[in-house]
């Protein structure tokens, strides 16, 4: 096995960057889940209302802990990588990264969240023809959101992915030795 | 050529940690949000012939087999540092996946042929007893099936921070 004698603040930064890519994994996986298995297309409009109702009724609870936690983890390597900015590209992909991810968010919040609520307040089971046209069209915007969300959520897996290839560059040059 | 494997062994470690991490990250939705749970027997049943009998049953077929050549070309091409960190993560993480896919095989398949077989418009008793069971089941599977991605992906994930020019040194 290799000797690894890397310093205090290397292996610091290694570890923050494999919680992040972590993090960065189940976040962006979870909407790969639907890519794979658009199975909700085979939904008529109050099936596909039901279950989103049970989905969101999960999400609605659990995503500000996921991302709320993501957050947190972005802000922290940015300050554990912000000395490097010169060295390695790792500081600006990350930068790049919590830029898309508060951007997503704010998205999330202004386009998607008005709409779960609205899915909320719905009795399933009691529908007006009124409410069915209005599912609809709910129905329709929510793809439309998920698809604008999903190039920033792949943009950032792709790119944080890369990350740890680009590590040993930073300490060689930290080392002061050829790049 | 050592320079030519180096970039062979950086880019086929890349694919295979985005596959092997989407793979985790879509087990981590059935955890994160495990709609079977409520739904009845019926409902299930309907649920499930749409994701495995219309999508996953012919997507997971390609992307399984795909998954699993990759990890195997990427040992390949990791087998001259058989005595780094990297290739002994990667040996680790392979393990964890096919016993993954050997459970899965093993106890997740016929689950679901049952299910796809199933006529939901002349249902017996006796198929809705046991439609309740392996829906029980299958839940449990996907719990298991969640441990064994995640720890095939934390273990993968280590490896590229001990590709073998990582530990030359130092500040």
């Amino acid at each position: 096995m290799p000797t690894l004698t890397l310093p205090p603040m290397a292996v610091v930064r290694a570890v923050a960057l494999y919680v992040l890519i972590l993090f960065t994994t189940f976040y962006v996986g979870l909407s790969f889940f639907f890519l794979i298995c658009p199975f909700d297309q085979h939904f008529d409009t109050v099936t596909y209302a039901k279950y989103f109702q049970i989905v969101d009724g999960y999400m609605g609870r659990r995503m500000p802990i996921v991302g709320g936690a993501w957050l947190i983890t972005l802000v922290l390597n940015l300050t554990i990588f912000a000395n490097t900015w010169r060295q390695s590209p790792i500081f600006w992909m990350i930068l790049t990264c919590l830029l898309i991810l508060v951007a997503d968010m704010a998205f999330t919040g202004h386009e998607q969240l008005p709409i779960n609520q609205d899915y909320q307040k719905m009795d399933m089971n009691h529908l007006t023809a009124k409410q069915i046209e209005a599912l609809q069209q709910m129905r329709k915007q929510s793809d439309h959101n998920f698809s604008v969300r999903d190039i920033g959520q792949k943009t950032m897996y792709f790119m944080m992915s890369l990350t740890p290839f680009l590590l040993p560059g930073l300490n060689r040059r930290r080392a002061g030795l050829a790049a | 050529m050592a320079a030519l494997l180096a970039t062979a062994q950086k880019v086929f470690l890349y694919a295979l940690l985005i596959l092997i991490g989407l793979y985790a990250g879509m087990l981590f939705n059935h955890k994160m949000c495990p709609v079977e749970t409520q739904l009845s027997p019926l409902d299930y049943a309907r649920y499930w012939k749409i994701v495995d009998g219309t999508f996953m049953h012919t997507r997971m077929a390609i992307m399984g087999p795909g998954m699993g050549l990759l990890f195997m070309a990427t040992l390949l091409l990791f087998i001259p540092h058989w005595r780094s960190l990297t290739f002994l993560f990667l040996v680790l993480s392979f393990g964890a996946f096919a016993l993954d896919i050997s459970f899965t095989l093993r106890r997740q398949l016929p689950i679901n042929a049952f299910v796809n077989a199933l006529d939901l418009r002349s249902i017996t008793t006796e198929q809705l007893t046991q439609l309740t069971q392996f829906q029980a089941q299958a839940i449990a599977n996907f719990d298991a099936r969640f441990v064994h991605s995640l720890l095939s992906f934390f273990l993968l994930c280590l490896a590229p921070f001990f590709l073998p020019r990582l530990a030359r040194p130092s500040e």
